[in-house]
């Protein structure tokens, strides 16, 4: 999938443990685990508005969007 | 509406907790005694067929006991049953796993679908393997008076193994979605 989440960079920017935000915004370690390493196909709009409240951050800071190979090659075409 | 509110009891894993509903124990209790009432009535068949084939194979003090049918068609009839019985095994064993899967909490698994989908296809080989005996039997038979009986199509077996089929299809478009709602967050 082209999006990218930034979640260990903005943690390590804020200096916060995903324990403490798991605390925080109370979603499982287990389902942050999977947001951070890129395993989660969708994210709602309740957990994306808790993460930036408690990281003080904008949606656009912990998701990117970066084109895939193929995607590349059918821009181009 | 809090985020708390939306991850009520989900465990390490992302699946709802839950317990076993009386109905649920109920349904295992049962499809337990099935199982081995199922393993009885197969050895009591192996049983039978072995005593018809001893006497379709000419022992005389066995062949005397048969009256009303001949050997071959009891040989006929209970390797039909066998079959049968062995089908109804099958059947029985894949629902006790989706059963135990109901037990765990969590039955939109994959593995349900593919446990659906060898029930349907026990069910329509039981189906086929009845309607072949059936018409052996009826060439065999020594009551008959040359006419051949007319295979007994079960049109309700038939609807049931579609319904079976599309059970099976939705449960792995579910088990598709649910995996897709483990992986939101």
């Amino acid at each position: 999938m082209g999006i990218r989440v930034n979640l260990d960079r903005v943690l390590l920017d804020r200096r916060m443990s995903l324990t403490e935000l798991s605390d925080r915004i109370g979603i499982t370690l287990a389902n942050l685990s999977i947001l951070k390493t890129g395993k989660a196909r969708a994210v709602r709009f309740s957990t994306l508005s808790a993460l930036c409240r408690e990281l003080n951050c904008q949606p656009a800071d912990l998701l990117v969007y970066e084109p895939e190979e193929d995607e590349h090659s059918k821009a181009a075409q | 509406m809090g985020v708390e509110t939306l991850y009520p009891d989900e465990d390490e894993s992302g699946s709802a907790t839950s317990k076993a509903s009386p109905a649920i124990a109920f349904l295992n209790v049962l499809l337990t005694i099935i199982w081995w009432a199922g393993w009885v009535f197969l050895i009591l068949f192996v049983l039978v067929f072995l005593y018809a084939g001893l006497s379709f194979l000419g022992v005389e003090s066995l062949k005397r006991s048969f009256e009303v049918t001949t050997p071959l068609m009891a040989l006929v009839s209970s390797a039909s049953v066998i079959v049968v019985a062995l089908v109804f095994l099958i059947i029985v064993k894949q629902l006790r796993k989706i059963c135990q899967t109901l037990v765990t909490g969590d039955p939109f698994v994959p593995e349900n679908a593919n446990r659906l989908r060898i029930i349907w296809i026990a069910v329509a080989s039981g189906e086929v393997i009845r309607l072949a005996s059936t018409i052996i039997i009826s060439l065999v038979s020594k009551t008959t008076d040359n006419a051949v009986q007319a295979p007994d199509l079960r049109v309700y077996v038939w609807f049931m193994v579609l319904a079976l089929i599309i059970l099976a299809e939705v449960f792995r478009e579910g088990a598709r979605m649910r995996q897709e709602q483990k992986l939101t967050v």
